[in-house]
């Protein structure tokens, strides 16, 4: 008879009703607090950004209740069995497409007794095929590159499925530890984790060896402090489509990966959901890298938002409500940007600031105090929304283990990234909106199509231009004020974005290298 | 419950933006339906003291009217040259601060029905004040006003008393400017990205 521990948090609440709540209090009380003092309702311009604001304050409290739960609730803490009396077969795969990584073929030895290990390889160039033969393990292939990742992974299970209790899925890049089998199996042979299919581990970032990588990944132990608490407390867990072990009775349940669309990971998230599993991110660490330079990270997130788009295409119905929430606010996390760079556009040209310096305007609002001193509310309580979401991120991440320096520099990474890589977003979404499929390509690929060479960004440059152009231009002709304020920090930081983009890229300048 | 699992993905995403845009759009209506009624009233308000102001136009004239002799509102004197209605009645008086010198208070039936204050520097008309019958200010209208810098900011400024909304008039009558929020954009909510973990 197996041990069992019991949870460190017995009988833990499902936190998703309150989330909700906390989310549409916060929410409510922006959208009366703004819509009863802000706004004007006989002037266009204030109803339009009335909507704008709407538009974003769905995610202001998002943001805020995440942080808020990650700050007041316990973590979650699945139950697992301290010790197997019996070790089920367990399948560990690695995918591979042009982007196999010798490096991480010894950490696939494992001190779990019953396992077997195989390289399912996509790749198409015969270099890399060679690569992957002289790794030792048995080596999957099939004759197409139907359905990407699905379709590879169907393919194993279709010829291999049966002979297995389990099976984890790593990337090519993925990193785990010799018990890394024994300690996820651990979680999914203890009999109260039945419905779970998905054993998803935290997966930290490793061999950073560019600035860029560094500052990316350096967020990652905020980000689990975060789902530790938040999401998994609410149920709010997809399936990130590696280092994770798999229940093969569920995936059978399910009928294996979607094919009709190229998110394989949330596609099998939300089928299984529809059957009553679910995914649970458990507390075993693995690795993984992330992007070395801002090409990279373009194919990565442009593959993320336009895999978000697809999945939409699909009716779901049956499909866990949390999930289909939780998809919305990934679709709006990827779409945002223009509610912001719209408005910013509005200000500097719908606005006329002319002839008022920011001493005039403080002399201005003197003399109007008794019209104006609701927009002097409004600016400090929007300026204090700013300081708590900042103070409450800045805490967490000190929680978490994060250093000072750390958080500042990835923030201002961040910033430059989300707003340089608008444009590469929105053609994704776009894309997958009208039907078109994502073209699968890994983030670590090593075939750099001519496309994906830096004359790629040659869009997103002429989109920065274009569009910073009609922001300063609308400052400078029509609303100088701007330049002062929060907005101007905003609008700094927007038209700054390639130069900080090339300062976390400066070590990749030099003899020999090329961005 | 039941519902959501059963609505479409595509479903749910328009049901959310439609959930949580309700109470702006509610509050929108609500604050449309306001405005409507404020701007209502006050182009009541307005007509009324149009109204008040030709009426003293036509109602008040002078044998000196564009003749060259100099004219002098701070002289009781003058009053008497000065032709009214039979009904209408002119105070003279002298107030205790601002930039006028005196002031001609307009009794109509013996109620007083608007006040004009004369320039102290140069015995122009600088303001003119309309009464409600129940003696309250209604608005004022300020001639001439200047900024700091001693620039002109408007030839008529004119202040609804019970409605804290402040009108700017040219030289042609027109109405140029209304509200001084015109002149002011919004502050932005914070950037959502600046706390991205990904």
């Amino acid at each position: 008879m197996p041990s069992v521990n019991k949870p460190v948090e017995a009988g833990q609440r499902d936190l998703f009703p309150a989330a909700l709540a906390v989310f549409l209090t916060i929410y409510l009380l922006q959208t009366c607090f703004v819509g009863y003092f802000l706004i004007d309702w006989r002037h266009l311009n204030s109803i339009i950004f009335f909507f704008g604001f709407e538009l974003i304050f769905i995610g202001i409290a998002f943001d805020i209740t995440e942080s808020l739960f990650a700050l007041f609730a316990r973590p979650h803490r699945t139950p697992s069995l301290s010790s197997l009396d019996h070790y089920p077969p367990v399948a560990l795969l690695m995918t591979v497409c042009d982007d196999c990584n010798p490096a991480r073929w010894p950490a696939l030895i494992q001190n779990y007794p019953n396992y077997c290990v195989y390289i399912l390889d996509d790749s198409q160039d015969p270099h890399e095929r060679k690569l992957v033969d002289r790794s030792g393990y048995p080596v999957v292939r099939r004759s197409n590159r139907l359905a990407f990742k699905a379709g590879n992974l169907n393919h194993w299970l279709k010829h291999y499925g049966h002979l297995y209790e389990y099976f984890v899925v790593l990337d090519s890049d993925s990193l785990i530890a010799p018990d890394f089998i024994q300690q996820v199996v651990r979680f999914a042979e203890h009999p109260a984790n039945r419905s779970i299919a998905i054993f998803q581990s935290y997966i930290h970032p490793v061999d950073a060896r560019t600035i860029f990588s560094r500052v990316l990944g350096s967020m990652a132990k905020i980000r689990f402090y975060i789902f530790d608490r938040f999401a998994n407390r609410t149920g709010l867990v997809l399936s990130w489509g590696h280092n994770q072990l798999l229940r093969m009775k569920a995936i059978r349940e399910a009928g294996g990966y979607c094919e009709s669309i190229t998110p394989e990971d949330t596609s099998l998230s939300l089928a299984l959901s529809e059957i009553g599993y679910s995914i649970r991110l458990v507390d075993v660490t693995s690795y993984d890298t992330d992007p070395p330079d801002i090409l990279s990270f373009l194919r990565r997130i442009t593959r993320w938002a336009g895999q978000t788009a697809e999945v939409f295409s699909q009716p779901w119905r049956g499909a866990s409500l949390r999930l289909k929430l939780l998809l919305s606010h990934h679709l709006y996390t990827y779409t945002i940007h223009n509610v912001y760079l719209g408005l910013l556009i509005y200000t500097a040209w719908g606005f006329d600031s002319r002839g008022i310096s920011p001493l005039k305007l403080i002399e201005f609002l003197g003399s109007h105090m008794q019209v104006l001193w609701i927009w002097t509310l409004v600016l400090a309580e929007l300026s204090i929304l700013w300081l708590l979401q900042l103070l409450l991120r800045f805490h967490l991440g000190r929680l978490a283990g994060i250093s000072t320096r750390d958080f500042f520099e990835h923030m201002l990474l961040a910033t430059a990234l989300h707003s340089f890589a608008g444009l590469s977003m929105d053609l994704a979404v776009l894309r997958a909106i009208f039907g078109k499929r994502m073209d699968f390509v890994p983030t670590n690929t090593k075939i750099t199509l001519l496309k994906e060479r830096p004359a790629h960004l040659t869009k997103d440059i002429v989109f920065w231009l274009a569009a910073s152009g009609l922001i300063l231009s609308g400052m400078s002709l029509r609303n100088p004020l701007l330049f002062f304020g929060l907005n101007g920090l905003w609008i700094f930081f927007w038209v700054a974005s390639p130069l900080t983009l090339l300062l976390f890229h400066r070590d990749r300048f030099g003899p020999g290298r090329v961005i | 419950m039941k519902f959501f699992s059963r609505l479409s993905l595509q479903g749910m995403l328009i049901f959310i933006l439609a959930a949580l845009l309700l109470p702006a759009l509610a509050l929108g209506t609500l604050g449309y339906f306001d405005a409507s009624a404020q701007e209502d009233n006050l182009a009541q308000v307005r007509l009324q003291v149009n109204q008040i102001n030709q009426l003293i136009n036509q109602s008040v004239s002078s044998p000196f009217y564009l003749s060259p002799r100099v004219f002098e509102p701070c002289d009781p004197a003058t009053l008497d040259q000065i032709n009214l209605p039979a009904n209408w009645q002119i105070k003279y008086q002298t107030p205790h601060s601002g930039r006028a010198a005196c002031e001609w208070v307009y009794l109509v039936d013996g109620a007083r029905t608007a006040a004009d204050g004369w320039s102290d520097y140069d015995r122009k008309l600088t303001n003119r004040i309309y009464y409600q019958s129940d003696g309250s200010v209604l608005a004022t209208d300020e001639f001439f006003t200047l900024d700091e810098s001693g620039q002109l900011v408007c030839v008529k400024q004119r202040r609804y008393e019970t409605l804290n909304v402040d009108e700017c008039y040219s030289e042609a009558g027109e109405l140029i400017s209304i509200d001084p929020r015109d002149n002011l954009f919004s502050p932005l909510p914070p950037m959502l990205y600046w706390f991205s973990y990904r």
